[in-house]
């Protein structure tokens, strides 16, 4: 996938090969500007106008969404995909109260609301509910109703209990932690099947963040659906994660689960995150870094993205981009040190 | 609140200046019939041989007790004279913004829709041709098409000038219950005059708003291109809604905050534009009378002409603080 | 010993603007209209005499455009084309002095506010307010009428009316500027406040101020024209694009031209201003964040 600008042709994807399971959560980690947000992007469709996708293909349940229409797609983002972004106060409407963005997402579903209407014992009119009557379209002003009930509920899930006084103020009333639950509470709204969440905690306050990652442990008990998480801290993976992707410009260099990179970590990419980061359990003198920068993408470099960088690298990194390729267990790595012939 | 009346005061100071410094200040106070004897009670009522602070406090005491001055060339004094003509100013400058809205803020919005391409380069043109035409002439154009040359061709056509038709008016009495004749007549159920009076607006309010229209077609595209880039704004598209509904319900309340802010200064320009637009189309209203005024050496007359707009701009500013504090929930008073 | 002041970057960055001005081709156009118009304003009365703004010749009057008289014949006889062309002379350059003596007083007074602060600047911010609260046109109607009439007062006029916008803008930038380190290092080496204004301050500064001159430039115009009209300014046979129109009302149906080609005159005048106005704005707005 690329971005064209005035520069150049930024060639922020290349080579981005993963999958979710159901049911788990999938980490994606990496530097800033390596491109895990726009992967988030393209997975839903909300690329800039400069972007474009050269090839490739994203399925979900089958349906490859880069070919599907635009009115599928939003049907898509109404039902099956969710993303909560990393700002909650630019990503919030500041002119709209919070009740009106929560409601507005259930309200896109008119049959789920006669259901739940029905399901709850919700007036629905002069005859009695249980009349085993199809499920038909709600009057507007009952939509409403049940639209403000189950977004009470989903508020509750996110742990911000006071919800009648919330859904009557605007985003900029609430702390910054509040604003975050509220849209993770507009995610949770649709029931996805895969849940993103884009550097969630980042722009949070330390404490915050772990009341956050609190909240998705539990939430991630309760949901039946997948998470993608994209963060650039190994602690939240380590948490939250059952498998974990890492990104290095734009491609995807490694991926195990969870403990298992963290215990075996194969690209050499990989080990200088390990060894940039203090963890309990080991002694060290320093924190070492990772010599270099990220590259330019729009001249990338030849050959492996990494290799003017890796301390390993020989010959042939310069010259061909390795494949990732299956080593062990579930663990897969693209890097020339575990060539062909490891099945 | 406080900084109106400071400015409000502001502008007595240079009206005062204007008429009692630069000019003769027994002018201000003179009718036709003042005699000579009169002269020095007048003086003394006015305290006009007082040092300049005790001269601009009693002006300012009249000026809020309703003695605005005398104008010979109406015979009455200015404030009688300015009340009479105001509602013609107001339903003029009224249409006028209807206009420019009804006009503007469609157009800025598609032109934001379809940036670059064909209907956005068309709107800029016209937003720009807007601006740079003069109003007088704008309106001078307009007569001659609309009124003279579909005359000429027998098409049906616009009046030329007015507000009403004398003849007709005379079988069709209008009853004047607010001054705004549009208004009235509808109320009192005139219908075929109130036909006439729209059909005698359109033409002046056209050309009056058509400056506005340009600045507020501008504005509009821009703010809503700003915020079409907003992050809110990917968050709504990411929830699945239309785009229909990101583009009106998402976008456009935060779009017409800053439109809403140089609507306040497209009010300055209308005001500005009616001695111009009253002239040509012989608009009965206050414009044209100061106007008038100028040909017959009317000093009184004009100050308080300045005066009134200078009211009238600071309501209007009023009004649009009242509306963004409206439109934006962040602002607090 | 003379320290390089702040003006020579300024002006190699104007000569790049330039450089990027002549890339955006509506811009272009519209730059070139304006520079034509210029031109014809300098050497209008050099190829055509000024006396034929003086000679009535009343037996060819009202005459339609023909291929002797291009747009027609005026009220008095005259060559329609040859006045109009004459008169812009008299409507561009009143447009220039007003703008460039708006910018002066603006410039000053604002930069002058801006650095000083205090009860000065408080006042300076009151007074433009109360200009503001009076319409432009309103405000230099009645300045003209108290006055009196003639050409000189109308300018005089209108110049009042303009230089609080300036003032303004500028004061504005300088609050920010004089917040910037050199500015510190300027004062602590001892450099007076005048100085430091008038060579640091003000080129620095003085870019968002000129971009608004000239995109005010047309509207100016429009406003001395629109005045024009109404009987201010010139007397009845100067050559003035306003006055042409007022001459013209009495035979608009008789004779349209005489209405309608120095209105479409004031129109290009103004709508190149403006193109050109708008391109400045363009190219220098994204690139100085200043």
């Amino acid at each position: 996938m690329n971005f064209h600008t005035y520069a150049g042709e930024v060639k922020a994807l290349d080579g981005v090969t993963f999958l979710v399971k159901k049911g788990e959560a999938l980490g994606l980690v990496g530097e800033s500007g390596c491109g895990k947000s726009v992967t988030a992007l393209t997975i839903v469709g909300l690329l800039p106008e400069n972007a474009s996708v050269a090839e490739g293909e994203i399925m979900l349940e089958g349906q490859n969404l880069l070919t599907i229409t635009h009115d599928q797609m939003r049907k898509v983002r109404a039902t099956k995909i969710a993303m909560v972004f990393q700002d909650p106060t630019t990503f919030l409407n500041p002119v709209l109260t919070i009740g009106e963005q929560l409601e507005e997402v259930f309200l896109l579903d008119p049959e789920r609301l006669a259901r739940e209407a029905a399901h709850r014992n919700i007036e629905i009119g002069k005859e009695e509910p249980g009349r085993g009557a199809a499920v038909h379209k709600l009057p507007k002003s009952q939509q409403k109703k049940v639209a403000k009930a189950l977004s009470l509920d989903v508020l509750n899930q996110v742990r911000l209990p006071d919800g009648e006084r919330i859904l009557k103020q605007y985003p900029h009333e609430l702390s910054g932690g509040m604003r975050q639950r509220c849209m993770i509470a507009m995610a949770l709204a649709r029931n996805p099947d895969l849940f993103i969440a884009d550097e969630i905690t980042t722009a949070l306050d330390v404490t915050i963040q772990a009341q956050i990652l609190e909240l998705l442990r539990e939430l991630k008990r309760q949901l039946s659906g997948s998470t993608l998480l994209i963060t650039h801290d190994l602690g939240v993976v380590a948490e939250l994660c059952d498998r974990v992707a890492v990104m290095y410009a734009g491609n995807i260099v490694e991926l195990a689960e969870v403990k298992e990179l963290f215990a075996n970590p194969l690209h050499p990419y990989t080990q200088g995150l390990m060894r940039a980061i203090p963890m309990i359990d080991r002694k060290l003198e320093r924190l070492e870094t990772i010599p270099g920068s990220v590259p330019d993408l729009i001249y990338p470099p030849s050959g492996c993205r990494f290799h003017p960088r890796c301390p390993f690298a020989f010959e042939k990194c310069k010259l061909e981009k390795p494949e990732l390729l299956h080593v062990e267990k579930g663990h897969t790595v693209a890097c020339h040190l575990y060539g062909e012939g490891k099945a | 609140m406080f900084l109106l009346v400071f400015v409000l005061i502001g502008v007595t100071m240079i009206t005062f200046f204007l008429s009692q410094v630069l000019l003769d200040p027994l002018s201000l106070y003179m009718t036709e019939r003042t005699r000579e004897e009169s002269i020095p009670a007048i003086i003394q009522y006015y305290h006009l041989n007082d040092p300049w602070p005790i001269r601009y406090a009693v002006y300012v005491w009249n000026l809020i007790q309703g003695d605005w001055g005398y104008s010979r060339s109406l015979s009455q004094p200015v404030l009688v004279g300015m009340g009479a003509r105001f509602p013609a100013t107001i339903e003029l400058a009224t249409a006028a913004i209807i206009w420019t809205l009804l006009a503007g803020i469609p157009f800025g919005i598609i032109s934001a829709l379809k940036n670059n391409k064909l209907p956005d380069h068309v709107s800029r043109l016209v937003a720009l041709t807007g601006v740079s035409t003069p109003v007088f002439w704008l309106g001078l154009i307009l007569q001659l098409v609309f009124f003279y040359y579909l005359a000429i061709m027998g098409l049906p056509h616009l009046p030329s000038n007015g507000r009403y038709d004398t003849t007709l008016e005379i079988r069709h009495p209008i009853t004047s219950v607010t001054g705004l004749f549009v208004i009235d007549t509808l109320i009192t159920g005139n219908f075929v005059m109130f036909q006439d009076i729209l059909a005698h607006l359109i033409l002046p309010s056209f050309a009056l708003g058509f400056i506005s229209l340009g600045v507020i077609m501008r504005i509009m595209r821009g703010s809503m291109l700003e915020v079409l880039r907003q992050d809110y704004i990917i968050l709504a598209r990411s929830k699945g809604l239309s785009e229909r509904v990101v583009i009106y319900r998402h976008a456009l309340k935060n779009a017409m905050i800053p439109t809403v802010t140089v609507a306040g200064l497209a009010v300055a320009g209308l005001l500005g534009g009616a001695p111009l637009t009253e002239t040509v189309f012989a608009w009965p209203g206050m414009g044209r009378l100061a106007v008038n005024a100028i040909g017959r050496n009317d000093a009184p007359l004009i100050m308080g002409f300045t005066l009134i707009a200078a009211l009238i701009l600071v309501v209007a500013n009023l009004i649009v603080d009242i509306l963004y504090a409206y439109l934006d929930p962040r602002i607090k008073y | 010993m003379q320290r390089p002041s702040t003006w020579s970057p300024a002006i190699a960055e104007v000569k790049y603007a330039l450089h990027l001005l002549v890339q955006n081709k509506v811009v272009l156009v519209g730059t070139i209209i304006a520079v034509s118009v210029l031109v014809t304003a300098a050497i209008g009365p050099v190829i055509i005499s000024p006396e034929v703004a003086n000679t009535i010749y009343l037996p060819g009057r009202l005459a339609p455009p023909s291929n002797q008289h291009w747009l027609g014949t005026d009220d008095y006889g005259r060559d329609l084309l040859q006045v109009i062309i004459l008169s812009t002379r008299l409507d561009v350059s009143a447009g220039l002095i007003i703008v460039g003596t708006d910018l002066l007083i603006g410039v000053l007074l604002g930069a002058f506010s801006g650095f000083i602060g205090g009860k000065f600047d408080e006042g300076m911010m009151r007074v433009t307010d109360i200009f503001f609260s009076i319409p432009g046109l309103v405000l230099a109607l009645a300045v003209a009428a108290a006055l009196g009439r003639g050409l000189n007062n109308l300018i005089v006029a209108i110049i009042i009316v303009g230089w609080p916008g300036y003032t303004r803008i500028l004061r504005g930038q300088v609050l920010a500027e004089k917040e910037r380190l050199y500015v510190d290092a300027l004062r602590s080496l001892g450099i007076g406040r005048f100085r430091i204004i008038l060579r640091h301050i003000i080129p620095n500064t003085i870019y968002p101020v000129l971009v608004q001159a000239t995109l005010d430039l047309g509207g100016i115009i429009l406003t001395f024209a629109g005045l024009s009209f109404l009987g201010f300014g010139a007397s009845a046979l100067t050559p003035e694009l306003g006055r042409l129109i007022t001459a013209g009302q009495q035979y608009i149906f008789q004779a349209p031209w005489l209405v309608a080609f120095p209105g479409v005159a004031i129109l290009i005048i103004s709508l190149a201003f403006n193109l050109m106005g708008d391109g400045i704005r363009d190219v220098l707005d994204p690139r100085l964040r200043r």
